[in-house]
């Protein structure tokens, strides 16, 4: 066993219990809630109302906000001899991620953090629990979460977060950037800050983030599951593919191609997970009109974002090189993003026995095939399951931003009331901040975006 | 000829002796090292070459900074004040800044008294040539004339005089400052050590003959009634008060602008390095805000015994009659002499991520640079980097550890970490909205946060330390002491810093919290010699910059742009502990 590093680096690790779903959500038997830091003692006590006796697995019914959640099976091992080396909690609920999730929040609640990727491994190394060997190949597995980090960040931008967010953050940056102007440069003749205005401003902002916030919390649930993206040429039959996976008629199916311009995202689960499956406009480069290019676009988006793409490939037709162009580029964006890729051969039922191409025969008309492709999809769907995980952990750090953004904003709005005339330097530090977090729930962002603000916006120097 | 010898050895050959040369040779004399101070002219010695001012916001904190850690040019400002002002009087104390207007004979004169009386230090008149580097060793300085100057370490403080090309129209010649010859040979030294060498601009405005312009039609601003002194240990200002006078542009002024435009440098894409964006010239506040009606300008006398006005806001390239016509547009002035042309100037800087956070090279161990070579603007800014540059040039030749600040206890640090880990595209000055923790870093406490350090290093006096820390104490604790005890301070003084500290108080914690909380990935050390080639796991972005930058501590690289948390948790990984 390693030895313990020195206290300064143990210091790094901070005194903050952090929390996070040890299991990939999904829908399970049972999932696992783990905590590792020094207050991990305090918050069962908190979210269990009874005190731990280490080592010993205990019942309990599990509270947020005095509504119980779920009854869990709690586990509570003093440190240092744990895997993290610090105490540690862990939670055995049932395995829907909504429970989960409403165990983590009830977590985060009581004044745990949610964990940063690889924080657990990070503080087994600091407290000497693996060897500098070991850590590396953490560190390497960080790295391969990168791909599944930025499909979760594109996930969000399709969500809309994304916009949602924008449109929040940049009335803040209007604001910081005017109060800045005028703290940093006094000698020009810019006229004072309207209290009122500044007032109204802030308000408003923090309306946009309370409707955001609450938005979040309805709309994750849909996103839950891997996503399955169908791709491939106009017409290739993959509105019918998606319909005859969900076993009804969801999307509109047509003979003449490029009946399919928007999104349509359907949850469903196939032979036993669960999906969220992907109707997406054919891929031509060639597209008709403007409502179908962006559907070509969306589409696009769609792929830098599914964890399983199936490319649907018209069997029936001889492949040309549009074809081979879409196709081509389907699996490219899958092999670089580390997304499964499975080519399905629809319409066999007009090929008459032959296929050459490699894939999964299969006909949406006649059912043949269908179950082969299920299992697929759900393989390579539960191979992908631990990815989501993270997105789960990202939505509740996004979440808690959010609520703290919210309250810098009411420290603004106090502040002024209170020193109207004198509260600029302590409401830009307000101001400060909520940037901060919107950029840590969008993930980015720069102070250079300030100062980028001021001198487009104002006529600074002399 | 063969080279001859200079007959003294330093520790420390200072080049250049502007606002960041003095502060450098004033340091690391004053902490014992034999220094040398190379000029290419004794009499301009701190010559103020643009605004005759010191100070501004976040500028004056700096300059309060400098005086704590003790150096010089706080005294040199309150020495040659005229026109004293706190800004933003009305805002709240943190973002209240010093700025003095001041005789720019004067400073000069006195900062030339200070250097020429400072113990260990030798002022020297000749032309620094090359480096003398002898295989990867620094040996000192060559000058022009021939002559080697041996010296342990360099600091070098050209300012804008490398290359220097000043434009007025399209009219250009090679020039220092003002009307100083530029220094020709250290930019082809320096990339043949293979420094990468960049090109900056910058501008002032023209000068006016005072008794040329009409004072009637002018608006009148007085400084502070009571002057209040930049340096902690001067108690008043007694020097004799000028005023200053506004004016402002119109529309004739921007019409005369626009029709010139084709003989601007700077529009004709004559000039090619990059300006501020935060002291443009005129040409550009036109240009870029056509909307605006008017901008203001500022008339301000150069000192007590000259003619001359500086026309603050009206810095310009444009030809000579352009400029003529310019200033006669604005009422006021419109039969005003115009004594020095304005004009833009072009010099080499060198990409300040070159240098370590001690401002030393990492290519030339032993060089240190600071000031505008290092693509900074301003006196003050200049000074902070010359004093720090100064100070670890002397900490270097004693074997000592290097003094550092960081962006939690000081602007200084604030900028050196800008400078060194972000890099510059654009002149660099400060601002306040650059400090995370600007509600900590205030004028008003410059001494609480740096005197001890001052005086750790040699350049605060044992006694003033002394009333210092019984100040100190009175403001952290409670009870009264006598005024006299306390000299400069006063019990004033410890009861205005208690109300301010008071009055800040959940924001100073918070900030103080935050800072430790990222103390700690400062004091995680990257080893300097780490192969990020061989880190498969980081991007390549990231790869290519850290490998370029080498940033020495992990909350460096956290601040490098495009470094992405799981980097850095990889790179923390990768700080080996193993020794």
């Amino acid at each position: 066993m390693a030895q313990a590093r020195d206290p300064l680096e143990k210091k790094l690790t901070a005194e903050e219990t952090i929390v996070a779903l040890a299991t990939p959500p999904g829908r399970s038997a049972l999932g696992i809630v783990r905590l590792s830091g020094p207050r991990c003692r305090e918050f069962a006590r908190v979210l269990l109302g009874t005190e731990l006796e280490p080592r010993r697995a205990t019942a309990r019914p599990l509270r947020r906000g005095g509504a119980v959640v779920d009854r869990v099976v709690a586990t509570y091992w003093a440190g240092p001899s744990t895997p993290t080396g610090e105490d540690l909690l862990e939670l055995v609920g049932h395995g829907s991620p909504e429970l989960l999730r409403e165990i983590v929040s009830a977590a985060l609640e009581a004044g745990a953090r949610a964990a940063a990727p690889g924080e657990f491994t990070r503080r087994a190394y600091i407290n000497g629990r693996l060897d500098l060997a070991q850590a590396r190949a953490v560190g390497d597995l960080i790295s391969a979460r990168g791909a599944s980090a930025r499909s979760a960040a594109l996930r969000r931008l399709e969500g809309g977060l994304s916009k949602a967010l924008d449109e929040v953050r940049a009335p803040v940056l209007e604001l910081l950037a005017a109060l800045e102007v005028r703290l940093d440069h006094p000698e020009e003749d810019i006229a004072s800050l309207s209290g009122d205005a500044a007032d109204a401003s802030l308000k408003d902002a923090a309306a946009r983030l309370e409707r955001l916030a609450s938005g979040c919390t309805r709309g994750r649930s849909r996103r839950e599951g891997a996503r399955v993206g169908l791709f491939g040429r106009p017409n290739a039959g993959k509105s019918s593919l998606l319909n005859a996976l969900l076993g009804r008629d969801r999307a509109i199916t047509a003979p003449e191609p490029g009946t399919t311009r928007d999104l349509l995202e359907e949850q469903a689960e196939l032979g036993g997970a669960c999906v969220v499956l992907i109707d997406t406009a054919g891929l031509r480069a060639d597209a008709a009109g403007p409502a179908e290019r962006q559907g070509v676009a969306r589409a696009e988006l769609a792929l830098e974002s599914c964890e399983v793409a199936v490319l649907v490939v018209d069997a029936a037709r001889a492949a040309d090189e549009h074809d081979a162009k879409a196709h081509s580029s389907v699996a490219t964006a899958a092999a670089r993003r580390g997304a499964h890729l499975i080519v399905a051969l629809n319409k066999m039922d007009l090929v008459g026995g032959h296929g050459a191409a490699e894939g999964l025969p299969c006909s949406a008309l006649t059912g043949q095939g269908l179950a082969e492709l299920e299992a697929a999809i759900a393989a390579a769907a539960g191979a992908a399951a631990a990815d989501e995980g993270e997105a789960l952990l990202d939505d509740a750090r996004q979440l808690d931003a959010l609520k703290l953004a919210r309250a810098e904003l009411d420290s603004a709005r106090a502040e002024l009331a209170a020193r109207p005339a004198s509260w600029e330097d302590r409401g830009a530090d307000r101001l400060r901040r909520v940037l901060a977090l919107l950029n840590e729930a969008r993930g980015d962002g720069t102070p250079e975006a300030v100062l980028d603000e001021i001198f487009s916006k104002f006529c600074v120097g002399k | 000829m063969a080279d001859a010898f200079f007959p003294r050895r330093y520790d420390v050959i200072v080049v250049g002796g502007g606002h960041a040369g003095v502060e450098a040779a004033l340091a690391a004399a004053r902490m014992g090292r034999a220094t040398l101070l190379l000029t290419q002219n004794l009499d301009t010695i701190a010559a103020m070459s643009c605004n005759p001012s010191i100070g501004g916001v976040g500028k004056g904190q700096m300059v309060r900074e400098v005086d704590a850690l003790g150096g010089e040019m706080a005294k040199a400002a309150d020495r040659s004040s005229f026109f004293s002002q706190t800004l933003n009087l009305s805002k709240g104390q943190a973002v209240r800044s010093p700025r003095a207007q001041c005789d720019k004979a004067a400073y000069r004169a006195g900062q030339k008294a200070v250097v020429e009386s400072c113990a260990n230090l030798d002022p020297i008149q000749d032309e620094a040539w090359e480096l003398w580097v002898e295989g990867s060793a620094l040996r000192g300085v060559l000058s022009r004339r021939g002559t080697r100057y041996e010296g342990k370490t360099v600091v070098l403080t050209t300012g804008t005089f490398l290359n220097g090309l000043a434009h007025v129209g399209l009219k250009t010649h090679a020039a220092g400052r003002g009307g100083e010859a530029p220094a020709l040979g250290i930019s082809a030294s320096l990339r043949a050590l293979g420094f990468a060498v960049g090109r900056m601009k910058t501008g002032t405005p023209p000068r006016l003959h005072s008794r040329s312009i009409d004072y009637s039609k002018l608006e009148r601003q007085d400084g502070d009634l009571i002057p209040k002194p930049f340096s902690h240990f001067n108690v008043k200002i007694s020097n004799p008060q000028l005023p200053s006078w506004i004016a402002y542009t119109n529309a004739l002024t921007h019409r005369t602008i626009r029709d010139n435009l084709k003989n601007s440098p700077l529009y004709s894409g004559k000039i090619e390095g990059v300006g501020p964006r935060y002291c443009p010239s005129i040409e550009d506040k036109v240009v870029k805000f056509p909307s605006k009606e008017r901008h203001q300008l500022f008339l301000e006398p150069e000192g007590w015994n000259t003619s001359e006005v500086y026309l603050n806001g009206m810095s310009t390239s444009l030809p000579e009659d352009a400029q003529r016509a310019l200033v006669s547009s604005i009422p006021g002035l419109e039969n005003a002499l115009l004594t020095r042309c304005g004009y833009a100037i072009e010099y080499d800087f060198c990409q300040p991520t070159q240098l370590t956070d001690t401002l030393e090279s990492r290519a030339v161990p032993g060089l240190f640079l600071a000031g505008q070579i290092n693509g900074t603007t301003g006196y003050e800014e200049a000074a902070g980097q010359g004093l720090l540059a100064g100070v670890n040039a002397a900490l270097r030749v004693a074997d000592e550890g290097p003094f550092r600040l960081g962006r939690d206890e000081a602007y200084l640090g604030v900028m050196i970490d800008d400078l060194a880990v972000r890099g510059v595209d654009e002149p660099y000055r400060m601002f306040t909205a650059r400090a995370e923790n600007r509600l900590s870093l205030r004028a008003d406490d410059a001494d609480l946060r740096l005197m001890e350090k001052g005086f750790a290093l040699g350049l605060i006096a044992p006694e003033a330390r002394e009333r210092f820390l019984r100040y100190r104490d009175l403001v952290l604790g409670a009870g009264e002491a006598p005024d006299a005890d306390l000299s400069p301070w006063s019990m004033a003084k410890v009861l205005e810093q208690r109300a301010i500290r008071s009055s800040y108080e959940p924001y100073i914690s918070r900030e103080r919290r935050e800072a430790e909380r990222l103390k700690a990935a400062e004091l995680v050390e990257i080893p300097p010699r780490l192969d990020y080639a061989a880190i498969g796991a980081l991007t390549n972005e990231s790869r290519e910059k850290l490998s370029r930058l080498r940033p020495r501590t992990l909350g460096q690289a956290g601040r490098v742009p495009g470094v992405t948390p799981a980097d850095l948790q990889i790179l923390w990984v990768h700080s080996d502990r193993a020794k």
